[in-house]
């Protein structure tokens, strides 16, 4: 059996060892340069962009807003109309219209029955009382008042609180309470 | 295993270029954010020009139509003025007021301002007397003032005053509610401007508020 025998000293062979990992570090080590040379340069150039872009939009924004100043007196005066044709439209939105209610109520209230007392204490509620000549003209009343109109609700409830016979007149004195539907006090 | 100097060096300048590189990068996030505030102020502000050079085209409008806007909801609580316009529509309707009661001190003669961008409210009690039909048309007039108020609640009862229950009439409560806001006094350049004039709820607004019916102190005499 033949066996390979190294003829090269062993300080040679280390040596050649040594430099092959060295030439091997230089090109890493130049391949990492060539890496951060180039992300720093794409770094330094896009942040430069952004640099360039900033101070154009600094300056386009301070140019819009000389102009601006410049017809503050005009937006003055657009501004405050802004804010009070809001105002007015939420106001208007959220008006109640009991000018409606009354002409509803006046349009119901048969001949021979008439309201005395009305409290409305809110958009929502109205407590009535009054005098009908006789027990069917308060029906005839009553089942108006449950009629629809227009198509729409006006009362979504209406509750005959009392009902009594003046016995000297011959008259019936009644208390409503009247649910408003809700929205029917709107235009 | 030791590094040759050469190989050593072009590490070291590698890793400071590196470092550099990471110190202008973390500056990156900081001007993109500057730069997206800037494009949305810019936008803004360009929409802003264009708004304000529409609104200088049609300033005489925009001024008669604040005008009547204001006669709607004035800057102070003009009370004086409210009281007027409330005793003439009582007059024109056929009520008579027999009270007129303010909340919260609301009738002293200084006027007030609101609070900048608030709409105030003057509260007041009216009592009147007048028929069923007066206090109908009191509420129609009223709707269709120029000053806005609103009534909050009413009650009628038949008045104790006069001989006979057609004579007497009703003795008639009304709570009601006046308005006010105060004028913008200054405004930024940043402050957004979302007046537009051609929008449906503007164009219906303006018709609505010109279509009230101005009461003026020599309509009373």
């Amino acid at each position: 059996m033949s066996e390979d025998i190294s003829l090269l000293p062993k300080e040679v062979e280390k040596k050649r060892e040594a430099e092959a990992r060295s030439r091997l570090l230089r090109r890493v080590s130049f391949v990492f340069l060539a890496f951060a040379i180039f992300f720093g340069l794409g770094v330094f150039v896009y942040s430069s962009a952004l640099k360039s872009q900033l101070s154009r939009l600094e300056k386009a924004v301070g140019g819009e807003k000389s102009k601006v100043s410049s017809l503050s007196g005009i937006e003055l005066k657009a501004q405050d109309l802004d804010a009070r044709v809001r105002a007015l439209q939420d106001i208007f939105a959220n008006r109640a219209y009991f000018s409606n209610l009354l002409a509803t109520l006046s349009r119901r209230v048969p001949p021979d029955v008439s309201l005395r007392e009305m409290t409305v204490p809110s958009e929502e509620l109205v407590s009535v009382s009054g005098v009908s000549r006789s027990y069917a003209s308060l029906a005839a009343f009553l089942l108006n008042l449950k009629e629809l109109d227009d198509e729409a609700k006006f009362f979504d409830t209406v509750e005959l609180r009392s009902v009594s016979l003046d016995q000297q007149t011959g008259e019936v004195n009644f208390d409503l309470n009247l649910k408003i539907a809700k929205g029917a006090l709107k235009q | 295993m030791r590094l040759s100097r050469t190989t050593g060096l072009i590490f070291l300048v590698g890793i400071a270029v590196l470092g550099l590189s990471v110190f202008q990068v973390l500056s990156i996030p900081t001007n993109q954010q500057k730069i997206k505030t800037l494009e949305d102020k810019l936008v803004v502000l360009r929409q802003k020009n264009e708004s304000l050079s529409d609104i200088l085209s049609e300033i005489k409008t925009i001024e008669s139509n604040l005008e009547v806007v204001q006669k709607a909801l004035p800057t102070t609580d003009e009370v004086p003025a409210l009281i007027m316009q409330i005793e003439q529509i009582a007059k024109t309707s056929g009520l008579t007021i027999q009270h007129l009661g303010f909340g919260e001190g609301k009738g002293a003669t200084t006027p007030k301002k609101s609070a900048t961008g608030e709409v105030a409210k003057v509260s007041l009690t009216t009592v009147a007397t007048g028929s069923y039909a007066s206090l109908q048309t009191f509420l129609k007039n009223l709707e269709n003032a120029s000053r806005v108020v609103n009534v909050t609640n009413f009650r009628f009862s038949p008045s104790s005053e006069g001989e006979g229950e057609e004579a007497r009439g009703l003795s008639i409560t009304l709570g009601m509610e006046a308005f006010y806001l105060a004028g913008i006094e200054s405004v930024t350049p940043e402050t957004p401007l979302n007046l537009d004039t051609t929008s449906r709820d503007y164009i219906d607004l303006i018709r609505r508020v010109k279509a009230l019916r101005v009461y003026r102190p020599e309509v009373l005499e």
